[in-house]
């Protein structure tokens, strides 16, 4: 399981689902920046990086495909024309704009580092609206179900749900037990849930048990714990290539995460294209 | 087995023969049947062999794999890096020269090609020099010669273990100066077999050994009208990787 290779005939699914509620506005923890900028600015270069990682000489390949959830004061495709899934080619071929931009970006050593890049644009940040987050979990669910019709022998789906805080339209763990129902061939569907948080604090990355939860002590973590994936062989591989510390068992979650764990966490949600 | 050494290839499954990021040359060739004949290695007529592997995450690569082909072939052994450091300072300008093309056809570069030429293109190298009663090897990367006496695997270079491939082997890049080639030396008889391969393949090969089964396996490889159907159904079955492949067999 969690071991096909993906080529054009068995492409990857990546998810994104974007927290737009109104808190994001609040800057992210490590920088001056809002949260819904910074979410922004590493999604898009995530969708970059897989652009790049499906590039050849004639052209983008498309190993992978691409869904984008906003939700705040709706939930709906954050994909530029509103479509629900996207090939790569067809992203890399028409980004709203590239723009110079100084960002964060993984230095191949676990860390991140400060570089000025032409980076182009997909996703612009918003900030209005509550938390309809089970909502947008059913959505992505509906997403894969569709995806594993059609490409049954294909790495499951990946969803990474970017967020600053709790729910508020029900109780999304429920929500996300359906989601990682959803399997193709080759397992379950991956979650991982990344936190981003403003105020910092004690952070708790892919921790493997729920011991560990005491130590922040939020029912909130305890939520996105048990919402999380537990990360693959090939993903607790490529994080300990890239220098993070993940354990076997880990689950894919970051709680308090600043602004260098969330592009790592990117990195890593994404490393079965990009890491290849 | 032909005397005449054999060079076959095969792009990824499903993949047009041009997207081939595999690149080989055997000299002299088999077409020049008549010229090996008129330069016995009793005279020391060298035969030369050089198989790169081009990173398909890098740009170019292919046409990168097949410059240091073109350059390894034709230059001696003891002049390898020095000549293809030459070859690697002039692809900044190819690399121009190729820009130029794509605007001038109306398809300047986009913006993730930029963003990859930056970072360089990327190959394995391996080169062969043949001469009667030796086989002199010069090798980056992950692409691999084996010697074969009677069938069995005498050595296989840089690996003979099939569990030893991983997803970054050493290249030579554009990006940085040619580094020093692996080298090594074998001492070989009438008749033993010096087989090269890319990665894939060589790993596939290579779990054949035990047993002679390496021999069995090249009876059929080797055959221009069998390797294509068997490369193809050990990928099916998932015994060989979904790779370009390139198998050059050389009887010595």
């Amino acid at each position: 399981m969690y071991d096909q290779f993906v080529t054009r005939s068995n492409p990857a699914l990546f998810v994104f689902l974007i927290d737009r509620s109104t808190s994001m506005v609040s800057n992210i923890a490590g920088r001056e920046q809002s949260k819904a900028e910074f979410v922004a600015d590493a999604l898009n270069l995530t969708l970059g990086n897989l652009a790049l990682a499906c590039a050849r000489e004639e052209g983008v390949r498309d190993y992978v495909h691409v869904a984008i959830l906003g939700y705040g004061a709706d939930v709906a495709s954050s994909l530029p024309g509103g479509a629900e899934r996207r090939s790569i080619s067809a992203l890399a071929d028409a980004p709203l704009r590239l723009e110079r931009r100084r960002t964060l970006l993984p230095d191949g050593a676990g860390g991140v580092a400060e570089r000025e890049i032409e980076l182009p644009i997909w996703v612009e940040p918003a900030a209005d609206g509550l938390t309809p987050m089970v909502e947008a979990l059913g959505r992505a669910a509906a997403i894969c179900e569709q995806w594993v019709r059609e490409f049954p022998r294909s790495f499951p789906p990946t969803v990474i749900n970017l967020t600053d805080g709790g729910a508020t339209d029900g109780d999304p763990v429920g929500a996300a037990e359906l989601l990682r129902k959803v399997e193709s061939d080759d397992g379950a569907t991956l979650l991982i849930n990344v936190h981003v948080s403003e105020a910092g604090g004690e952070r708790l990355l892919f921790p493997v048990s729920a011991d560990e939860l005491h130590q922040v002590d939020d029912p909130l973590a305890d939520q996105l714990f048990e919402m999380s994936s537990q990360l693959p062989p090939i993903l607790v591989e490529q994080g300990a290539s890239s220098g993070l510390s993940l354990r076997s068992g880990a689950r894919g979650m970051t709680y308090l995460a600043d602004a260098s764990d969330v592009v790592r966490t990117l990195n890593l949600g994404t490393s079965t294209v990009s890491g290849r | 087995m032909s005397a005449e050494p054999i060079a076959l290839s095969a792009p990824k499954r499903g993949a047009a023969a041009d997207s081939n990021d595999d690149a080989y040359r055997v000299e002299p060739h088999a077409q020049a049947r008549g010229l090996r004949r008129l330069l016995p290695r009793h005279r020391g007529a060298a035969q030369r062999v050089a198989v790169a592997d081009g990173a398909t995450q890098s740009f170019l690569a292919g046409r990168w794999a097949r410059r240091l082909v073109d350059a390894a072939i034709e230059t001696p052994m003891d002049r390898l890096e020095a000549h293809l450091e030459t070859v690697r300072t002039g692809w900044a300008s190819e690399l121009n020269v190729y820009r130029d093309e794509r605007v001038a056809a109306g398809r300047p570069l986009a913006w993730y090609e930029e963003q990859k030429a930056g970072g360089g293109a990327a190959a394995t190298l391996l080169v062969a020099d043949v001469r009667s009663g030796s086989v002199e090897l010069a090798s980056r990367g992950d692409t691999v010669a084996m010697h074969l006496r009677d069938g069995e695997l005498l050595d296989a270079v840089p690996m003979s273990d099939p569990d030893a491939f991983g997803n970054h082997p050493e290249l030579v890049v554009t990006i940085a100066e040619v580094p020093h080639l692996r080298r090594t030396s074998w001492s070989t008889r009438p008749s033993d077999q010096l087989v090269v391969a890319t990665d894939a393949l060589a790993e596939w090969l290579l779990r054949q050994a035990p047993g002679g089964g390496i021999a069995t396996a090249l009876d059929g490889l080797s055959r221009p009208d069998r390797f294509g159907p068997i490369i193809e159904s050990e990928r099916e079955h998932g015994r060989l990787h979904d790779d370009d492949v390139t198998l050059v067999v050389v009887e010595l």
